[in-house]
């Protein structure tokens, strides 16, 4: 058995493997001898069937059901110890020819990554302290979330929601039979209604209300029929609403207020933690400069498919292509592979990353409350799949690596408005 | 037109195969030894016939309980034919 290597790049290699039928014999032969045994044939009882019919009959699917298992053998045994592939190796081609067996492999090795200068590189991030005011519009906006709607008389005002009637128009103003949706509602407080709110503010219920809407050339018209307005009565901030609203956890106004200022706190120091999270990834990305092999992309890109599959519920869409899919995402699938690098060379570099077992213990913790589920139930869990847990593994170290960024990049600090600006540039920038 | 129907392969036909080179077919059941000698050399190329041995096979009953009663019938009557070969070799899966 021969190995030869080829390097097409620095990181992609052709695996050649050649071997003579003598090689294999020996696997041949058990092979055909475990075959025997199981092979049921008219006219023989089982196992008594003669080795030479065996191998005249069922010769060629055994022999190569045995290249198969060898090849992946060897792969196994010799290619991947030596070689270290990452990604998904691609089978180029396979030949048992004049009793001589080439295999051609395609596969990725692990690029060299050499780490720039880590405090020279300026990530931006979004620093934001809740002000009194948003604390109040939130308040606000649950008032009126939790707030009912009633039936008024009255005029419509531009608050109000209407449920109405409407029916077509033909150009000359006369009803299309049968086009008419009846009991539709319209929430007149919506962006989208904008032209419904110039025309039917200060009507009352039962006006009839003729609209033309132009949408680019087309022109709808209809009528539109008011059956009943509504107001909203907004709730009420007493004692029972606070502690609903809080899960029992402020009992009056002040302390209400104060909850929901510390959780908009939480919520934008967490987006503004993973927000910081994407920037360091670009900001590395974009200041390391090798070559990925394209197996590894590939196995990137096939996950791409793989997780698009699951949201469209287990199967494909009929008509997706799964080329154009991926040739779509290649730049991403790029980038997500070079992260994949940078950071496996970030955790060996920085050496005082240890896991240890109260990290898990957290991270079950946090992951236990966000399913809803006990704690020592996701144990159990993930005991049972060490893929999973090895998974939980690196996504800790990666979050201690961030944590190590965070200490060693420059931050730059920029006010909310500030970043939403930079954000809107870069995308402008490079769409 | 041959009058060879199928080669018949089983435990003890091919031992008689290996040991004596005599191989075995089910053959029309009109057909002479002369006719099935010509048939044989015909359809395997280089192959020399010695020796013709034919017989009839018995019908026998046969039948199958069903629903509505017992199904009887016989098997059909069929002559087999064990060739000698005196020279070449027979393959019988050699078209697979």
């Amino acid at each position: 058995m021969d190995i030869s290597v080829e390097e097409i790049t620095s990181v992609d290699k052709e695996i050649t493997l050649t071997a003579k039928r003598e090689e294999l014999q020996d696997n041949f032969n058990e092979a055909y001898k475990k075959y025997r045994a199981q092979i049921n044939m008219p006219g023989f009882r089982p196992g008594k069937v003669p080795l030479h019919i065996v191998k005249k009959r069922f010769g060629k699917e055994i022999e190569y059901e045995e290249i198969n298992k060898y090849v992946q053998e060897v792969f196994e045994k010799e290619v991947v110890p030596e070689y270290e592939p990452v990604g998904e190796p691609e089978m180029l081609d396979l030949q048992w020819e004049d009793d001589v067996l080439e295999v051609t492999f395609k596969i990725g090795s692990k690029p060299e990554v050499e780490l720039t200068d880590l405090e020279k590189v300026e990530v931006d991030k979004m620093v934001h302290d809740v002000t009194d005011e948003e604390v109040e519009e939130e308040v606000e906006r649950t008032l009126e979330r939790e707030g009912n709607w009633e039936e008024v008389d009255g005029k419509v005002e531009e608050s109000s929601k209407l449920v109405v009637d409407v029916v077509s128009l033909d150009e000359d103003g006369n009803e299309i039979e049968g086009q008419k949706d009846e009991d539709q509602d319209i929430d007149l407080r919506n962006d989208g209604a904008q032209e419904f709110r110039k025309q039917l503010v200060g009507k009352t219920t039962g006006d009839v209300v003729d609209m033309e809407l132009s949408e680019g050339e087309e022109t709808d018209r209809f009528r539109v029929i008011i059956k009943k307005i509504e107001k909203l009565h907004k709730a009420e901030m007493n004692d029972d609403f606070i502690k609903q609203q809080s899960n029992g956890e402020a009992e009056d106004e002040d302390q209400f207020r104060s909850y929901i200022k510390s959780r908009m706190q939480d919520y934008y120091d967490q987006s503004a933690n993973d927000l910081f999270k994407n920037d360091v990834v670009d900001a590395l990305v974009k200041k390391h400069d090798f070559d990925v092999p394209e197996a590894f992309i590939a196995q990137v890109q096939n996950s791409y498919v793989e997780q698009a599959k699951q949201q469209a519920g287990g199967e494909l869409p009929e008509h997706f292509d799964e080329e154009e899919y991926k040739a779509n995402m290649i730049e991403r699938a790029v980038m997500e592979a070079k992260w994949t690098f940078i950071s496996q060379k970030l955790q060996e570099e920085f050496e005082d990353i240890e896991i240890k077992p109260e990290d898990i213990d957290e991270h079950l913790g946090l992951q236990a409350a966000q399913y809803g589920v006990a704690v020592d139930q996701l144990k159990q869990h993930y005991a049972q799949n060490p893929n999973m847990l090895e998974q939980l593994r690196s996504s800790i170290r990666e979050n201690k690596v961030f944590d190590k960024l965070q200490d060693i990049v420059k931050i730059n600090e920029l006010s909310k408005e500030k970043y939403r600006e930079q954000q809107q540039e870069k995308a402008n920038t490079n769409p | 037109m041959s009058v060879l129907v199928k080669p018949i392969i089983t435990e003890k036909l091919s031992r008689l195969q290996e040991q004596a080179d005599k191989y075995t077919f089910e053959v029309k059941l009109k057909a002479t030894k002369p006719e099935i000698k010509k048939s044989v050399e015909e359809t395997y190329p280089g192959v020399k016939v010695g020796k013709v041995n034919t017989m009839i096979m018995p019908s026998k009953p046969k039948g199958r309980y069903t629903r509505g009663g017992y199904q009887g019938g016989r098997t059909k009557l069929w002559k087999k034919a064990i060739v000698t070969i005196k020279e070449g070799e027979i393959d019988f899966f050699a078209e697979i």
